[in-house]
């Protein structure tokens, strides 16, 4: 047993010498230290081995009963532990509510913007009503509505930000941004896996806005949702069409390198 | 044995270091939350009895140490005996060392009991046994001593800590594995001269890419040792891939006769690549995805110079994420989208060196969270607070790892020409 | 030795000369050819013996000449042929973050050029390198890129596109290990490997 404890020292010592060589970070003082710690290690075990058995079964003893008052503790405390976990959770929230209103206070920025929006004569505001917009609108201007309504996308909250662009596209029609927000409700609806209601509205931007950089994408988009439906045959003729339509499109080199996947 | 030996020894260089513990490397002020590091907890681990029980409690120390969410307290061996002697814990004494919380460890035949105490309380708050492997100092044994800190962490802060992780890196062409304390770095074994590895969502594979000829994407599996290769084609060069957050799909880069785009395989390798990036002729490399995998960030040169962009998986709305007129010479790259979703890492040339910079994907604002030497290539940790990077500060190429709450730093590997890290996912038992 | 016989050689024909010149006036009868051998049939064949030894020597002579004109020949030909594979495996170097052929480059490749197409047994592998300032990962990607506009260049001018092979070693292997602008020219760079018709004798197109 001595012999094995030695062997091992001697093997930790060669193990840790080779560490220090690597890593060049010991000095001779960490390396006396180590010594130290070894020939403790040394005499720890060969008392240990000695006494051990004995040890053990007190050890043991020991053990039960500590884990059994342990867990009478626990049981005890329980509600405490509640009260407690229960202030850290508080503070938790508290640093959420700090990261939340930094966010928010980009919110106010566009909120003084849509303010801006809605007081301000035309030619002053970041983005002025359209001549379709026939009566001056009441709540948050477009460009705040669009933020807002990507901001819940991001955040997965497909819902609102549906409804969000909706209400965009139905009081500003033609804000600028209009047909990525089209787009955005087809996407919202993908991800919420109501594929028809997808199709039927990335079909809606390509007739809108045909000439917008968003309908390619959409048509893209619609001809990807058709291959995941396994309509392979429907997919290929709307990557054509991709191709076709919007020769010069990014879509259109995606929609080409797409059909050679296809069988 | 050797390995507790090797373990002290690292200790002690850790406490001695330690020692000045907010070692400052932001320069750039950070809107947002900060820690005021005196408001940390204190928190003291008690000696713990048994053969291994320094190992533990060094063990355990550490990790929450590096976790960078409590203040450990480490009271000299004399004072550290009398404060749970008897079986009675001295909560008065320990609350004027500054503990307000305190973890007591006791070795039961099947592993390691801790309870966790509330010292202003004093009371037990928190109770758990975990099962230990009966090797002791191996690396399964560690990796469950490193899971106990986490739990503790978890615990103290409510977050669960980041210890038991590895880092995957580069040195010499080959991919290895380090663990987030420092500890056993080893490598595994390759089919080439390996590049840019990324682990699997589950952290039970490891993507790798070689390159030279035969260049391949290769899908190293841990548990089995296995590995399976695709993506070679003559004249192409196969790099920087990377798991999609489900882990059903993988991006990456292949360079050919016209530039490099970004293609997506599906996991199993059984339909054809499709390319997702239009490059045109420019480069499109290093994907990184958003965690909810609906985005990737990317860089790109097609803009002439290497910036970062953003796009929808299926390769639709590219938009450049980086702002031009940032740094000095226009230079962008090596994106790494943070897990918690609010920004992207990323390197950025400025005064003709590569800083770590992170950009807010909401406000796209940079701040910079490097300056000493030239820092790169940056991976977040699992709970998105920390990165690796590549950094030549100690005048050779290191791993380091940046707390980007405080800006404290420490070294992760010792051997001169580490690069290329990965940090990986939370690991399972 | 060899000197030695020469000289014996030499002695046994003067002075089968002198047998010969001696028997000569005698009439050439019955010179009884089933006799066993008189000094007179063994002279004959000395003298026969010693013109075949001259004749031998001459073309001796003649055949060492033409191995030496070969030899020679072929060396004229194997320094070329080296002159040649200098040239086909010359690197070519690039600007910063470029993989655009500068005239030099343009130059080294068009010298090139009558090597492969007087060779079609020809293959080469151009790999692209890059110096170690980008991010090192998009050093791959840029030296792949320079390999394939090094091979872009050598196709359009009539090299099949399957003799000529592209690889990236990205920063990996500089050229030189210093680490200012000096040493970084040199490792942006391509460079040439024969991977086929190595052993070949190299022409060039005149």
């Amino acid at each position: 047993m001595s012999t094995r404890v030695a062997r091992r020292a001697l093997l930790s010592l060669a193990l840790a010498v080779s560490a220090t060589i690597g890593g060049c970070v010991a000095s001779k003082g960490d390396i006396r230290l180590l010594q130290d710690e070894l020939r403790s290690m040394q005499a720890v075990s060969a008392r240990a081995d000695t006494v051990r058995r004995a040890q053990a079964d007190s050890a043991l003893r020991a053990l039960s009963v500590a884990q059994d008052s342990m867990r009478a503790l626990s049981a005890r405390f329980g509600n405490f532990q509640a009260a407690t976990s229960g202030e850290l959770y508080d503070m938790a929230r508290q640093l959420l509510t700090i990261q939340e209103q930094t966010g928010l206070s980009q919110r106010r920025l566009q909120e003084l913007r849509a303010t801006l929006e809605e007081k301000a004569p035309p030619g002053v505001t970041a983005t002025p009503p359209m001549p379709g917009d026939s009566t001056k609108p009441a709540g948050p201007g477009p460009a705040q509505l669009f933020q807002v309504s990507v901001d819940q996308m991001r955040r997965g909250s497909f819902g609102v930000a549906r409804s969000g662009f909706d209400e965009l596209l139905t009081r500003f029609p033609r804000f600028e941004d209009a047909p990525a927000a089209q787009l955005y409700v087809g996407q919202a609806y993908a991800e919420e896996k109501n594929a028809t209601a997808a199709d039927s509205v990335y079909l809606l931007v390509v007739q809108r806005y045909a000439t917008s950089a968003e309908a390619p994408k959409a048509l893209y988009k619609y001809a990807l949702s058709q291959l995941a439906q396994k309509k392979p045959d429907l997919a290929k003729q709307v990557l054509q069409r991709v191709i076709r339509e919007y020769p010069r499109s990014d879509e259109a080199d995606l929609a080409r390198a797409r059909l050679g996947t296809i069988k | 044995m050797p390995r507790l030996a090797v373990t002290a020894l690292a200790a002690l260089a850790v406490l001695a270091s330690s020692a000045p513990l907010a070692a400052q490397d932001t320069t750039a002020v950070r809107i947002g939350i900060r820690y005021d590091p005196s408001q940390r907890p204190g928190v003291l681990v008690l000696p713990i009895a048994g053969v291994v029980g320094d190992s533990l409690r060094i063990i355990i120390q550490r990790d929450l140490d590096y976790g960078d969410r409590v203040v450990v307290i480490t009271p000299d061996a004399a004072l550290a005996a009398t404060l749970a002697a008897g079986g009675s814990i001295n909560y008065p004494l320990l609350a004027k060392l500054g503990a307000s919380r305190v973890v007591q460890g006791t070795m039961t035949p099947r592993g390691l009991h801790v309870a966790l105490h509330d010292v202003a309380k004093a009371q037990v708050t928190d109770v758990a046994e975990f099962p230990l492997p009966i090797a002791q100092n191996t690396r399964d044994w560690r990796a469950a001593v490193h899971g106990v800190s986490d739990q503790v962490e978890a615990w103290i802060s409510g977050t669960q800590g980041i210890a038991r992780t590895r880092v995957a890196f580069i040195r010499g062409s080959v991919v290895r594995m380090i663990d987030s304390d420092g500890e056993d770095d080893q490598a595994i074994p390759m089919l080439g001269e390996a590049m840019s590895p990324a682990w699997s969502p589950s952290g039970a594979q490891l993507l790798y890419t070689t390159f030279g000829v035969n260049s391949r994407v290769v899908l190293h599996d841990l548990t089995t040792g296995r590995a399976r290769a695709f993506g070679q084609a003559s004249n192409t060069t196969n790099l920087t891939a990377t798991f999609s957050p489900d882990g059903s799909s993988i991006v990456w880069a292949a360079a050919g006769e016209n530039g490099s785009d970004l293609f997506l395989m599906p996991v199993s390798l059984d339909a054809p690549a499709r390319r997702i990036t239009v490059g045109r002729g420019t480069d499109n490399v290093q994907p990184t995805f958003s965690p909810d995998g609906r985005r990737l960030a990317f860089m790109s040169s097609r803009a002439g110079h290497p910036e970062i962009y953003i796009m929808d998986a299926d390769g639709t709305n590219t938009d450049l994420l980086t702002v031009s007129d940032f740094g000095d010479q226009n230079y962008r790259s090596s994106p790494e989208w943070s897990p918690d979703d609010r920004q992207v890492a990323f390197q950025s040339r400025i005064s003709g060196k590569f800083q770590v910079l992170v950009i807010g994907l909401r406000d796209r604002t940079s701040k910079l969270l490097t300056s000493d030497g030239e820092n790169k290539d940056p991976s977040w940790s699992p709970d998105g607070r920390h990165l690796v990077f590549t950094s030549n500060r100690s005048g050779t190429s290191q791993l380091w790892i940046l707390d980007t709450e405080t800006g404290r730093t420490r070294q992760l590997t010792h051997t001169a020409g580490s690069r290329l890290a990965s940090w990986s996912p939370r690991l399972k038992p | 030795m060899i000197v030695n016989r020469r000289a014996t050689a030499f002695a046994l024909l003067a002075l089968s000369v002198g047998v010969l010149d001696a028997c000569h006036k005698k009439p050439k009868v019955a010179p009884a050819p089933v006799t066993v051998a008189t000094t007179d049939t063994m002279g004959e064949r000395r003298r026969l013996d010693s013109l075949e030894a001259a004749r031998r020597m001459a073309d001796e002579n003649a055949r060492r000449r033409a191995v030496d004109d070969s030899l020679r020949r072929a060396n004229e030909a194997t320094s070329a042929s080296a002159a040649l594979r200098a040239a086909l495996t010359a690197v070519v170097y690039f600007e910063y973050d470029q993989d655009v052929l500068n005239g030099d480059a343009k130059a080294a490749l068009d010298a090139k050029l009558p090597i492969l197409i007087a060779n079609p047994g020809l293959s080469i592998r151009i790999t692209g390198h890059t110096d170690e300032r980008g991010a090192d990962e998009y050093n791959v990607a840029l030296g792949q890129k320079r390999a394939s506009a090094v091979k872009r260049y050598l196709a359009e001018r009539g090299i099949a596109e399957s003799r000529l092979e592209t690889v990236s070693m990205g920063e990996e292997r500089p050229a030189n290990a210093g680490h200012d602008e000096a040493s970084w020219s040199q490792n942006r760079r391509a460079e040439f490997e024969i991977t086929a018709g190595a052993n070949l004798v190299l022409k060039a197109r005149q």
